[in-house]
């Protein structure tokens, strides 16, 4: 008699714990992380201790380069304009503080510089972005 | 009539498509999410003269000098920002409110700055603002 022809043995990877593992990074990275707005630039933001203030707002954010770059809200501006972006800026946001996101190595005479413009426009809640350090 | 055994049929669902959903969905978190821990940092600005005529009541004022590289200058000497706590608590202390002034000269980053009203909110100092020493 004639043998028969063996069945092609098909061979199943079985997925499961790969799906677990996947599930399981897909949490952590869902819980433990925040997802937030990709910066213009590359900001060293500066360092502060824990002081249970409140987490950065969903508000205007000014950027500040160490270069003396600027941006508000993403959009690149040069310093002749800022004054003019800010005050509109000061007016849709009234009542809000406005958050300052500067590199570490920006000097302190372009922060006063950025900050006596808002003040200029009548804003008066101005914050500072920093990093925490435990 | 045939009423033999019926075969079981074995349903598999096809998992590779969800292996593929939870692979993007992975690649997109751990791309986006941020693992730093921001806060923020409330600045004012020095009067500069401004508005001094409607202070009836004028507060002591202390008077710190950021000198830049993380140094510091109180009543003529200079210190380490480090020591900040040390020297300023036993002027902070005391019935009276004091304002604080953080003067930052050209050297001073942002860095020295958030560094400086760090450690004067950790010894309990209050109304800080910065100006440019010129």
């Amino acid at each position: 008699m004639l043998d028969k022809p063996e069945k092609p043995n098909r061979k199943e990877i079985n997925l499961i714990p790969l799906i677990n593992i996947i599930f399981l990074l897909l949490t952590f990275f869902m819980v433990a992380g925040t997802i937030d707005k990709v910066d213009p630039f590359g900001l060293n933001l500066p360092d502060a201790s824990k002081r249970g203030d409140t987490k950065p707002p969903r508000t205007s954010v000014i950027y500040m380069h160490k270069d003396g770059r600027l941006a508000v809200n993403n959009d690149l501006v040069t310093k002749r304009d800022f004054s003019t972006i800010v005050n509109t800026l000061v007016l849709e946001n009234k009542g809000k503080e406005l958050v300052i996101k500067a590199d570490s190595d920006v000097t302190s005479s372009d922060l006063i510089w950025v900050m006596r413009a808002i003040e200029n426009v009548g804003g008066s809640d101005v914050s500072i972005i920093t990093k925490v350090v435990k | 009539m045939n009423f033999g055994e019926k075969t079981k049929r074995r349903v598999t669902v096809n998992i590779t498509s969800l292996v593929d959903i939870l692979i993007v969905l992975l690649l997109f978190f751990m791309l986006t999410t941020q693992f730093i821990h921001m806060e923020i940092l409330n600045l004012n600005i020095s009067a500069d003269g401004k508005n001094t005529e409607n202070q009836t009541i004028k507060k002591p004022i202390i008077k710190i000098t950021l000198v830049g590289s993380g140094k510091f200058n109180l009543n003529g000497n200079e210190y380490n920002l480090l020591h900040l706590k040390e020297k300023l608590k036993p002027l902070i202390e005391g019935p009276d409110e004091k304002d604080i002034i953080a003067a930052c000269k050209k050297k001073a980053n942002v860095q020295d700055v958030v560094s400086a009203i760090d450690y004067i909110k950790e010894v309990g100092g209050k109304n800080i603002s910065i100006a440019e020493d010129k």
